[in-house]
């Protein structure tokens, strides 16, 4: 035993710095002294070691010696502390691994006081680790109970919160459908609202529908009578091929007539022409025609000058000169938007078949204004041909000289003194002549208005109506007419606002019905003109 | 400062733009095919000059030859005339030598005439040439102007140029309006008719 502990046996040796050094380990002899030697190197280093100055010798029972189950050991001493290891590597490698896992499981599983507590129970043998093992256990135990009761918790947890999110879902689930319910309540009772509006309008239209038709059949009732009434009309006419009728039963059937029927009725046949002409000679009838309104006017207008007047053209014309047909040229080719070329060839015509009359501004506006009603340049030629002669004057009016414009003008200054005192006074303190206002009335016959103005055609259609029936004397009237509707507005006005008035705010509205207030006596006119040819003699 | 009231009137063959040299001055409007006037237009307009301020009432008269019968109406009281001619028309330049012979000897005595050459934005069909123009307006002592209605050239020029002429001509009146009752009935009542009008106090 002591020469197997004074032999040397090699160790590894752990220094502080963690280095390794192979070293041996033996005792001397007395057993005395324990001696570390390094024996590779190049010098020998020997500590010695007093037993006396031993502590402890960890792991090392030297009753049992046995170095191959020595893996490691510790070395206290009063001094110092020494660490060795198994010099055998196989040994060594697998303490360490041991040692590695021990030092892993105890972080992970103990505290430090459980590693000292195994450590302690390793070195005293098999009690100790059993206590460790149930302190171990317990504490697992524990753990596992608080993990348990951890989980439980959660699942407390989770459950308390399905359950919540469960009943929001359920309420938001109610709430959508509620909305939607309502909305479809919404709608069905607006789908219903509009059924029963159609369906009202609905019935509404068929009623329309079914007055419609009876006032169709009506109507178609009616036509049928007036066919019927024309056939027996008709019947007696062709059969005995003259005219059966007094002219006093035509006067009766005429005034119910419109003009366009007046028309067909003068095509039917030459003895009804002979009779219906024979009614309107008498003028008074065709008045009641043309001044009740009776549209179109135009047809009227066209019926008016077959029967009263001559309208033949005379077949003689003259040549006109150039420089009058190039002066009407000028004047039809401005200002006009249409019926350029036939108002030129109309006004061309008439100076040919009236050379006394040469052109003067203010024809072509009347020989538009005609065409715009009749529609065809000889009807127009007709109709101004007859216009120029009495009772129309107008060929006196458009003449050199002017003489009936003069006269026209000296009537009506007399009659404006005797009907509008304040307006011919007011006009005189502003020293306007009334040939500056009138003139373009009487020389385009009113027709300027429409151009000028773009006053509506029937204003002026109304004077041409009265001008048609009564020539003449019907311009001085309409002249005093216009005076009259606009006198209110003229007085204490100042010079430019009187001549903007009368030249573009004539207040036209009541025309038709003032017209005939100012009808002149024909008799007074012609005392009138007779006294101005003797003042201008003299 | 006085504003002094004065009649114009526009004379010359038709279609020459007398209308619408009036027009453009007045409401600056131009149309390319002005309706042929019937007689007579009025218009009016206030100049501003630098020795007063001149009211221009414009009497616009109808260019057809025959209305020149009834057209002593209108410059009978005239202060001014425009004579207006075409350029690319020779008769219309003509026609400018009978109307200023006819003022001279039937309009009011200090009538300040001003010729005015029309369209001279055509100055290609051009038939009376600007020297020839000239120098008969220079032995007349007439005033020439180059004008054109459609571009507005020389327009304002020359009613401007018009209305101070007025104005020099008419300036002793225009204090002593009172005292030029002796030239006829229509001046008196007009006179009168400012009196009511409350301008002027005064006996008559």
């Amino acid at each position: 035993m002591i020469k197997f502990l004074t032999t040397p046996h090699s160790f590894i040796k752990y220094s502080r710095s963690g280095k390794r050094k192979c070293v041996s380990i033996y005792f001397n002899e007395t057993l005395q002294k324990m001696s570390i030697d390094k024996p590779r190197a190049s010098y020998i280093l020997i500590t010695d070691i007093q037993v006396a100055e031993f502590i402890s010798i960890s792991n090392l029972n030297f009753s049992s010696f046995d170095l191959s189950k020595i893996l490691a050991f510790r070395i206290f001493t009063t001094k110092k502390s020494y660490e060795f290891s198994s010099d055998n590597k196989v040994l060594r490698d697998e303490f360490v691994k041991n040692l590695n896992t021990l030092i892993k499981l105890s972080r992970e599983y103990m505290s430090s006081m459980g590693l000292k507590k195994y450590c302690e129970s390793i070195i005293h043998g098999q009690q100790g680790e059993n206590s460790l093992r149930a302190l171990y256990k317990s504490k697992h135990q524990v753990q596992e109970k608080q993990v348990n009761q951890k989980l439980n918790q959660d699942m407390l947890e989770k459950q308390v919160i399905q359950g919540v999110v469960n009943s929001i879902i359920s309420i938001i689930e109610k709430n959508s459908k509620e909305r939607d319910s309502k909305k479809f309540k919404r709608l069905i009772k607006e789908n219903t609202k509009e059924k029963t509006r159609l369906n009202e309008k609905q019935e509404k239209i068929k009623s329309i529908l079914i007055k419609k038709d009876q006032e169709i059949s009506m109507l178609k009732q009616k036509i049928h009578k007036v066919e019927n009434q024309i056939e027996m009309i008709k019947k007696p006419l062709w059969q005995s091929g003259s005219c059966i009728f007094s002219v006093k039963i035509w006067t009766l059937i005429i005034e119910f007539l419109s003009a366009g029927d007046v028309v067909w009725m003068r095509i039917a046949s030459r003895s009804l022409r002979n009779a219906t002409d024979k009614v309107l000679h008498t003028k008074a009838v065709w008045r009641k025609i043309g001044l009740g309104g009776l549209q179109p006017r135009e047809i009227m207008y066209k019926l008016y000058f077959k029967n009263f007047y001559n309208t033949s053209i005379r077949g003689v014309f003259y040549d006109v000169e150039e420089s009058i047909s190039a002066e009407i040229h000028n004047d039809v080719w401005r200002g006009f938007n249409d019926f350029n070329k036939e108002t030129e060839e109309i006004l061309i015509l008439l100076c040919k078949y009236n050379p006394s009359l040469c052109y003067c501004q203010g024809m072509h506006f009347v020989a538009h204004f005609l065409y715009g009603i009749y529609k065809s340049t000889d009807e127009v030629l007709k109709v101004m041909d007859s216009l120029l002669r009495p009772p129309f004057y107008l060929s006196e009016l458009w003449k050199d000289g002017f003489s009936r414009l003069r006269l026209g003008i000296f009537q009506l200054d007399f009659l404006l003194k005797i009907k509008l005192p304040f307006l011919s006074k007011h006009l005189k303190d502003l020293e306007i002549n009334l040939d500056m206002i009138v003139t373009p009335w009487f020389l385009t016959v009113f027709t300027y208005f429409k151009y000028e103005l773009d006053l509506p055609k029937d204003s002026i259609l109304e004077i041409w109506d009265h001008f048609l029936l009564q020539g003449w004397p019907s311009l001085i009237s309409a002249c005093l007419t216009i005076f009259h509707l606009t006198e209110h507005l003229v007085l204490e006005k100042n010079l430019e606002q009187t001549l903007t008035i009368l030249k573009n705010k004539i207040p036209f509205k009541n025309l038709s019905k003032t017209l005939p207030k100012f009808e002149i006596d024909p008799q007074l006119l012609e005392d009138l003109e007779l006294s101005h040819v003797c003042n201008s003699e003299f | 400062m006085a504003t002094m009231e004065c009649k114009i009137v526009t004379l010359g063959e038709g279609r020459v733009g007398k209308t619408s040299l009036a027009l453009k001055y007045v409401k600056n409007e131009f149309h390319k095919d002005e309706i042929s006037t019937v007689n007579a237009n009025y218009l009016t307009k206030l100049v501003q000059i630098p020795q007063g301020s001149v009211q221009l009432n414009i009497w616009d008269t109808a260019g057809q030859e025959r209305f020149r019968a009834i057209a002593s109406n209108y410059y009978r009281q005239a202060k001014g005339a425009l004579i207006v001619y075409d350029i690319t028309d020779r008769k219309s330049f003509d026609k400018v030598v009978s109307w200023i012979k006819e003022l001279k000897s039937q309009a009011e005595k200090n009538i300040v005439i001003v010729v005015a050459g029309n369209k001279c934005d055509m100055e290609k069909e051009r038939q009376i040439n600007r020297p020839e123009a000239l120098e008969f307006c220079r032995k007349m002592q007439i005033r020439h102007f180059d004008t054109s209605a459609k571009s507005g050239n020389g327009v304002e020029e020359m009613f401007m140029e018009l209305a101070s002429q007025i104005f020099e001509a008419n300036k002793g009146e225009l204090g002593q309006s009172g005292r030029n009752s002796r030239r006829g009935k229509i001046t008196v009542e007009k006179t009168k008719h400012r009196e009511n009008s409350g301008k002027k106090g005064g006996c008559c």
